[in-house]
């Protein structure tokens, strides 16, 4: 399949239609089975509507107007990102038929680029999970191996790019939503800084922690994703207003741009541009400093993920980079503060579904009080009522500052860990992406067990740093992925060692 | 136990609508005596995903209200979520202020004693928070949830 930038540029360059690239992903996914019955990838789509967007592009073509950086790119997108066209559910029940009368920001934003929204993909509910077993609508499957969980709660953006159907999907994050999906379905998945990305039309699950991320086939796809739809955003207060950078592959070497605003010491790391010349070099990553944490790799980290890791790292010194062990000693804890900060936001922001004014309604006609209660059981799968129930827990009076604001407060430690790194000298943090590889569908039935997957994962989203993971290798023939972290606001600099990497493994990576 | 041990102490909560064009934490109008579901947005609707965007003119409003009251104003200000189910509030919490209101302390002057000292009337804090205008759900046919996973 080609990717993102091949597709635009003959698609600007009258090579190839729109209307081309649509049909080509609905062939895909026709033939690789990414309908309900078999790998259960998507929750909508319209052939029709899609073929019709892409004609009217192709008029606008002709007269010559720019379409730009994803002229004719089809793209998928998650089912809690708002869509006009297409419903948005976030994999439940409480929202099935819900159909949005207005357009989340980054999918303006990806249209106004030329992108051609093709499917809402399956999730875990209101991204609630790390395998989309948690849909109400049934579990997607992992291309590589159908009887394995693709994770999630993206996996069905991860599933759709890692099977060809599109080079570019669009995920969201709470705790490594993308980055895991994409390492259990060998393909790329980033992460951007807390802010980057406006988070407007996406459906809220821990508004302190959410953030729109990026599935690409390639660094250069989930580059070009994430430069389309990032930036200041007047109805997301939380977007920053930092300059975006150009991302891309054809533009890596250029200067980096100076990036406004929040003046941290960290922001002004990874300014000096190096080009990256196909093949890598030994120069390639040259002055850049690579940390290795020590937490993120213990003992009883499997050693084929470990061997991988170390190839990996290999790689970064053959380049040029130094290797540095470094330590970020509270994130053991992230996993524990992830499951008070995470639920507590949820339960307040999953109050809007009552059943008055969209989705399910349950009305037996005993009252509002019950109709509410009704409605919201119903609606609700077991691990939404898990963490709903959890959050509004500890949130209830008498027990905030025992559990919310002591968690906050490690949380601030956490993020402190980071900060001191990038600080003194380290550019990138390099671990591995996940625990383990896909697992079998409906292996692990213990939700602690499960929230175990997000543990290299979730510190990032605590900390709001960038993090992007990318293929490097496989183990049992199933991908592994190495994740790159940096700090914030320099995914610049995320992408310019993830980039160095994929071009260093090559078809190694997939292998 | 004699009744003149007692002190009655009266604690008032004053709520003023600003008057600004636009509503707390989005841009629709606040204008009275419009079709129903006019003034609406995502917003204030709470539809999926929306977010609130607080209203400029309403924090120098209020800030102006505490400066008039001889409050102290607080550099930093925070909004907090008062969570509870109630038809007139969509979004499942009021956004309301907690630990940390706008501003805080000053009083009143409401006249003088026969002595002529002031009277005056301490103030504890002053706040900010959103207030629905009117919300009303008719018992409509329940929305279609006839769409599963559809391929097609």
């Amino acid at each position: 399949m080609l990717g993102a930038a091949d597709i635009a540029s003959a698609v600007r360059a009258g090579d190839a239609s729109p209307t081309e690239m649509v049909r080509a992903s609905f062939n895909r996914a026709r033939d690789i089975g990414a309908g309900h019955d078999e790998l259960n990838i998507f929750l909508h789509s319209d052939q029709e509507a899609s073929e019709h967007e892409a004609k009217s592009m192709q008029e606008r073509l002709q007269s010559a107007a720019d379409i730009g950086i994803l002229a004719g790119v089809p793209v998928a997108v998650k089912d809690n990102i708002a869509t006009l066209g297409l419903p948005t559910t976030c994999g439940s029940k409480i929202l099935a038929g819900y159909v949005s009368p207005y357009e989340a920001t980054a999918i303006t934003r990806l249209r106004a680029n030329g992108a051609l929204v093709v499917a809402k993909t399956n999730m875990d509910e209101f991204a609630m999970g790390s395998s989309t077993e948690n849909s109400a609508f049934g579990p997607t499957r992992n291309p590589h191996d159908v009887r394995c969980v693709p994770g999630g709660s993206s996996g069905g953006s991860a599933a759709a790019v890692a099977a060809g159907i599109t080079p570019i999907a669009l995920g969201s994050e709470t705790g490594g939503s993308v980055r895991q999906p994409a390492a259990f379905c060998g393909v790329v998945g980033v992460k951007p800084t807390y802010g980057r990305v406006s988070r407007y039309g996406l459906v809220a699950f821990a508004s302190s922690l959410d953030q729109i991320g990026v599935v690409g086939r390639t660094v250069d796809d989930a580059a070009l994703g994430l430069e389309s739809i990032a930036g200041f955003d007047k109805m997301d207060s939380t977007s920053s207003d930092a300059e975006v950078p150009v991302y891309r592959l054809s533009a890596l070497g250029k200067p980096a741009p100076e990036v406004g605003a929040p003046d941290t010491e960290a922001m002004r790391i990874g300014r000096s541009p190096v080009a990256l010349p196909p093949p890598p070099s030994a120069k390639t990553l040259e002055g850049i400093v690579i940390g290795k944490p020590r937490e993120y790799f213990p003992d009883t980290l499997d050693t084929n993920i470990k061997d991988l890791c170390e190839r990996a790292l290999d790689r970064f010194r053959s380049m040029g980079a130094t290797v540095r062990d470094i330590s970020l000693p509270r994130s053991p804890l992230a996993i524990p503060v992830y499951y008070i900060l995470a639920p507590a936001e949820a339960s307040s922001n999953l109050a809007r579904f009552d059943g008055v004014r969209y989705g399910l309604r349950v009305d037996s006609g005993k009252g509002l009080k019950a109709m509410y209660e009704s409605t919201r059981s119903q609606g609700f799968g077991p691990e939404v009522t898990r963490r709903i129930l959890l959050g509004t827990y500890v949130l209830s009076a008498g027990y905030y500052d025992a559990y919310y604001k002591k968690a906050q407060a490690v949380r601030t430690l956490i993020a402190d860990d980071f900060r001191a790194v990038f600080t003194s000298g380290v550019n990138a943090i390099f671990t591995p992406t996940t625990p383990t590889p896909a697992f079998p569908v409906g292996a692990i039935s213990d939700p602690y067990e499960m929230y175990l997957n997000d543990i290299f994962t979730v510190t990032a989203n605590l900390a709001g740093v960038p993090a992007i993971s990318v293929p490097i290798g496989r183990m049992r023939r199933l991908p592994v992925g190495g994740q790159v972290i940096t700090a914030h606001f320099d995914e610049y600099t995320m992408f310019r060692v993830a980039y160095a990497l994929e071009a260093s493994l090559g078809q190694e990576a997939h292998q | 136990m004699s009744r003149e041990r007692y002190e009655m102490v009266v604690g008032l909560e004053m709520h003023v609508q600003l008057k600004t064009r636009t509503k707390a934490f989005c841009g629709c109008s606040t204008d009275f005596g419009a079709p129903p579901n006019v003034n609406t947005c995502p917003t204030c609707l709470a539809l999926p995903g929306a977010l609130p965007v607080l209203n400029e003119r309403a924090v120098e409003l209020g800030t102006r209200a505490a400066l008039g009251l001889g409050c102290t104003i607080n550099p930093t200000s925070v909004f907090a979520r008062k969570n509870y189910f109630y038809p007139d509030l969509p979004k499942g919490y009021q956004i309301s202020q907690f630990d940390q209101p706008l501003a805080s302390g000053g009083s009143v002057l409401i006249g003088r004693t026969e002595k002529g000292d002031d009277i005056k009337i301490g103030i504890t804090r002053l706040h900010m928070e959103e207030d629905a205008g009117k919300s009303t759900a008719i018992r409509a046919p329940p929305p279609s949830t006839s769409i599963g996973p559809v391929f097609r």
